[in-house]
């Protein structure tokens, strides 16, 4: 199969950190471009219009979602991983919120990275096990939602299934295989998943994000 | 803070410079200050009182200033002391003059309770700033001195005897001085003493940054110096990853006792240890926590083992753990992508996963559950009901 060229802006504020990333990416990712700031990150983003942007969720001069609200608008198209190395639950899902299409530790590993790049590139979104586990606990704190909640408020079991599995360092192909379904049926789902994330009124989500660290 | 002082006056001085100072601290005219404590003179003499009170409680005037020779004001003393004299006469003999012993008694309490109020209030404004290396010897001198001259005061009042109302005059006199010199000193003591604070708390700021930076350069510098320097790539990734671990335990666990006491630290600990043991990197999911407590502590053991197995048979890098805990259940998976094993195979006598992981979780009302085939890695899975707790 004939793997497309994606083309991918680092925002990140070191540059050790930019230059390992970019040496370790491999073949069929085009790094077009680099930034450190918000302020520098925006306009370069918006002339070059690349496929994925890995974004720092803290920057000097703000979060990481400060980025995706200046440039979601003008650019649909451009889509955003979260990076992060240790940072609270609370900005993490900040970013997610503001429109990322996933989050991965900054320990990924090169490959797996790469893999990631692609993967939100073609639309799917990506939850590191840790992200996962969040989830899962977000949604399930405290009482059930009351009965006038949507939808969004909810995950379905199968959802559960799916974000437990991840949770548990479980591959999307890995998950297919024990749950009998296509890959393309998992993707499917955490997509759904990462839109309750995004648009779901649940208070929990903050407040339980309020107290916690992802690693 | 010095400037801030209540000090005796050096220049502007008749007697001790008390007025001179006071008039200098309040910002009124020293003789307006002056004229106040002559008025309190015919008040039963407690005017006397409350200046020598005053003059102990004043520090010095400030090294180096000029002092007004003594010489210079002979005549204004001398003819003071003749008023002074003639006024405490005229008030004897008028009657309007304390009993000499109720005077004395009162003084006696009134000079007593300055020196063992400035006493306590250089002990604790004094910090420990080198530049109050005060001699030990006057502070003992002052504070039994302040005893003594409490306790005589006392032993005076006791030997009037019955006379009550006098007794009552000064003290409701020596009260009232005492009160008016408090509401002179106490703020500008309080705020020396506020000064003092925010000096200890710049100090301690200091303290804690130097801290940090040693701390950044014995751990994390020294392990980037040996990681440039190592030649095996696992090497290097072991030594990452200990820093890594210790450092994020340094920032967010802050001093970590010797022993953990929720659910989520108990494992971490457990995590490091077969970590470091075994060289392998275990990636640990725990979003939830709860304090620990017997059962918890078994199944952490159990997942302990279950790591232990994944880190010696297993032949791989990396284990994946989930950890969660609600108050209904905590469970947690333990994931290689190893080799695996027949689990039918494994001995009736090998202990590990039977007795350790198994039997222990039987033990405490939960469950184990392995998952494995050869070439298929390993997952254990350990679940423990919490819901009907007492």
């Amino acid at each position: 199969m004939n793997v497309p060229l994606r083309r991918v802006v680092i925002v990140d504020d070191h540059e050790i950190f930019r230059a390992g990333l970019k040496a370790g990416l491999g073949p069929t990712v085009q790094v077009v471009g680099e930034a450190g700031t918000v302020e520098a990150a925006v306009p370069l983003i918006k002339s070059l219009d690349p496929d994925v942007v890995l974004l720092d969720v803290h920057l000097p001069d703000g979060g990481g979602h400060a980025v995706i609200g200046a440039v979601h608008g003008e650019r649909p198209g451009v889509k955003f991983v979260a990076l992060s190395v240790s940072d609270a639950a609370e900005d993490v899902v900040a970013v997610i919120r503001a429109g990322a299409r996933g989050y991965v530790t900054k320990t990924i590993a090169p490959a797996e990275l790469t893999q990631t790049i692609h993967r939100i590139a073609d639309g799917d979104a990506v939850f590191s096990p840790w992200l996962a586990g969040f989830v899962l606990d977000a949604f399930n704190e405290g009482d059930p939602p009351a009965a006038g909640d949507g939808e969004l408020d909810r995950l379905t079991p199968r959802e559960r299934d799916v974000l437990l599995l991840l949770a548990r360092g479980y591959t999307y192909k890995e998950i297919a295989a024990r749950l009998h379904l296509s890959v393309k049926t998992i993707e499917t789902h955490v997509s759904n998943v990462l839109r309750k994330l995004q648009l779901s009124n649940r208070n929990e989500l903050t407040r339980w994000a309020a107290k916690r660290r992802m690693v | 803070m010095e400037a801030d002082r209540l000090r005796r006056s050096g220049s502007d001085r008749v007697l001790l410079g008390v007025c001179g100072g006071l008039g200098e601290a309040l910002g009124v005219d020293p003789v307006l200050v002056r004229l106040g404590f002559a008025l309190g003179v015919p008040l039963g003499g407690i005017g006397v009182a409350a200046y020598v009170m005053t003059a102990v409680l004043m520090t010095g005037p400030p090294p180096g200033a000029r002092i007004r020779p003594v010489p210079g004001r002979r005549q204004q003393v001398a003819g003071l002391g003749v008023l002074l004299v003639a006024a405490l006469l005229a008030l004897g003999v008028s009657g309007l003059l304390l009993p000499l012993d109720v005077l004395a008694a009162s003084a006696l309490l009134l000079v007593g309770l300055g020196l063992a109020w400035r006493q306590a209030a250089t002990a604790s404004a004094r910090g420990d700033g080198p530049g109050w290396a005060r001699p030990l010897l006057l502070d003992g001198l002052r504070a039994v001195t302040a005893i003594v001259l409490l306790i005589g005061g006392a032993v005076l009042f006791l030997r009037q005897g019955g006379d009550v109302t006098a007794a009552a005059a000064s003290t409701v006199a020596a009260a009232v001085a005492a009160a008016g010199i408090g509401l002179l000193v106490g703020p500008r003591l309080r705020r020396a003493q506020a000064v003092a604070s925010a000096e200890r708390r710049e100090r301690i700021r200091t303290e804690e940054r130097a801290s940090m930076a040693a701390r950044l350069h014995d751990s994390v510098l020294q392990t980037l110096a040996l990681i440039q320097r190592a030649d095996d790539a696992r090497g290097a990734q072991g030594l990452a990853r200990r820093q890594e671990r210790e450092l994020r335990a340094w920032l967010y666990g802050g001093e970590e006792p010797d022993a953990p006491d929720t659910f989520a630290a108990a494992l971490r600990h457990a995590t490091e240890d077969v970590e470091t043991r075994y060289d392998v990197a275990v990636e640990l999911v725990q979003p939830s926590d709860a304090p620990l407590d017997a059962d918890l502590d078994a199944l952490v053991s159990a997942a302990r083992e279950a790591l232990t197995n994944a880190a010696k048979h297993a032949g791989t890098a990396t284990v994946s753990v989930l950890a969660r805990v609600s108050d209904h259940e905590a469970s947690v998976f333990v994931r290689d992508r190893g080799r695996g094993f027949e689990l039918a195979r494994v001995p009736r006598d090998r202990a590990g996963v039977r007795e350790s992981i198994v039997g222990r979780m039987a033990r405490h009302g939960g469950r184990a559950a392995i998952h494995t085939a050869p070439g298929a890695g390993t997952e254990v899975e350990l679940f423990l009901p919490r819901g009907d707790r007492p």
